[in-house]
């Protein structure tokens, strides 16, 4: 029988995961498809592109990471399940939350950044560079949060 | 329609701004000395250039005819570029019934890109069977037909579809949800309808033929427009004065042609600012008049210097270009 407090934490790691990992979704889908619209004309740009379709699909790892280490130290992932306080279960899921939703919003900004990169540089196939810095400038706000939702995971202690 | 549902379509058109021609290659195909090396210059840009008798007008179509293609390859739906070749259609249409009355071969007339199906157009008025056509154009189509065998006026037919590719022109853009286009098809209205205000002055029409001629779709102030080119020219021109259209008034004082190309210089700088959309139909719209632009210029740069026009002539000619 899983008790609230493991509930509570089992849905922090989900929300982690999958809101981060939607916005991602959302984000690479938009980059991939003003990418395959440059590629269609210049199949010579593919390594150019790749970088800038890659960039909002970190989201979705960094909330993977958040869920598989909420999992770990909940001992639902190699080992038993441990009995947690509804405290420490509300604990774990406000924890996931600044990755949850700042990762899905951040995923989504920066795969309109990097669309209207891979836009750039179909025009200007010079600026890559300046594209590929502004879409990674997006995923600064995307590290802030998973370090806070990091560093808070780390810090709970269960018994 | 989202915006980012553009997102393949407006890479996809970026990618081909590459090519379109600038302000220097102009120069180039001016300065030319002879056609093919003016041909040559095109080829630079990707321009299929056969060796045939015809190749000038050869190559404007097979550009029109990849534009098209392009277009409908990256836009998410189809119907949303009916709005760009609207007034073609409508121009087909007209060349159809023209030709049907003077016995003559239509399609030496048609224009491209269009969305008709030209085949059956002239089969619907062969056979007098306008319901082979669909909406819009079936109505304008038998309107104008029938008022052209009960009038014997071609005026009043022509009248009847230039209307009607206006204000469908103008409905269709407002539909589409690209501010800047609604804005060029606000403009473009609006000088259509200056230049028949123009034209019924020179010609002193009456001012009931004014009224039935003029769209009234736009922004202008249909009845001081009609008054005032039943007044005549020097009336219409102070009228326009007043207008934000002193400029066009000014153009078309000065002959037909610098009229026509300062209406397709203000498209062109209207649809500058797509240049700054990296979602949406906009960069879609503005690539279409960026090309249809560049054609045009093409074509009188290498018509005037197959007739031997001088350079300066020809530079007074060429269009705003987008890039």
């Amino acid at each position: 029988m899983i008790n609230l407090g493991l509930a509570l934490a089992i849905l922090g790691a989900a929300a982690a995961v999958i809101l981060a990992g939607c916005g991602s979704a959302k984000g690479v889908g938009l980059a991939g498809q003003s990418a395959a619209g440059l590629l269609s004309e210049d199949p010579s740009m593919f390594g150019k592109v790749l970088i800038l379709q890659l960039l909002p699909g970190t989201q979705g790892l960094y909330g993977f990471l958040i869920a598989i280490l909420v999992l770990v130290n909940v001992g639902v992932l190699g080992g038993a399940p441990k009995d947690l306080s509804w405290q420490q279960g509300m604990y774990y899921l406000v924890s996931c939350l600044p990755i949850a939703f700042a990762g899905f919003i951040s995923a989504i900004h920066q795969g309109k950044v990097a669309a209207a990169g891979v836009s750039l540089i179909a025009k200007k196939p010079d600026q890559v560079g300046k594209a590929i810095t502004m879409a990674s400038l997006v995923e600064f706000y995307a590290i802030l949060p998973f370090l806070i939702s990091l560093l808070a995971v780390l810090s709970v202690s269960v018994g | 329609m989202k915006d980012t549902d553009y997102a393949y379509a407006v890479a996809r058109i970026r990618a081909n701004e590459r090519y379109l021609l600038s302000k220097s290659d102009i120069e180039r195909l001016i300065c030319a000395k002879k056609l093919s090396e003016a041909l040559g210059v095109l080829k630079e840009h990707g321009w299929s250039v056969s060796g045939e008798k015809n190749e000038i007008e050869n190559a404007i179509l097979n550009q029109q005819k990849a534009l098209w293609n392009l277009l409908c390859e990256c836009v998410p739906e189809k119907d949303s570029l009916s709005v760009l070749c609207v007034q073609n259609d409508f121009f087909n249409l007209k060349a159809v019934l023209k030709c049907m009355i003077t016995g003559k071969d239509a399609s030496a007339f048609f224009v491209y890109p269009t969305t008709l199906d030209l085949e059956l157009l002239v089969s619907a008025f062969k056979m007098h069977n306008f319901e082979l056509l669909s909406g819009s154009i079936r109505e304008t189509a038998e309107e104008a037909y029938n008022t052209a065998c009960r009038t014997e006026n071609g005026q009043s037919a022509d009248i009847i579809i230039d209307k009607a590719a206006l204000k469908i022109f103008l409905s269709l853009s407002r539909e589409s949800d690209c501010e800047l286009l609604r804005q060029a098809a606000e403009y473009i209205t609006a000088c259509a309808d200056i230049k028949i205000a123009y034209r019924a002055a020179k010609t002193q029409k009456s001012l009931s033929f004014i009224q039935s001629a003029l769209s009234g779709e736009s922004d202008l102030d249909f009845e001081a427009l009609s008054k005032s080119a039943a007044k005549g020219t020097a009336a219409l021109s102070e009228f326009l004065k007043k207008t934000s259209y002193s400029k066009e008034s000014a153009l078309l004082e000065k002959s037909s042609a610098a009229f026509e190309k300062g209406v397709d210089d203000r498209v062109i700088e209207l649809m500058k600012k797509a240049k700054y959309v990296f979602f949406g139909f906009e960069p879609v719209a503005a690539y279409y008049y960026a090309k249809t632009a560049e054609l045009k210029t093409v074509r009188a740069v290498l018509f005037a210097k197959q007739a031997g026009i001088g350079e300066e002539a020809i530079r007074e000619r060429v269009r705003e270009l987008y890039v």
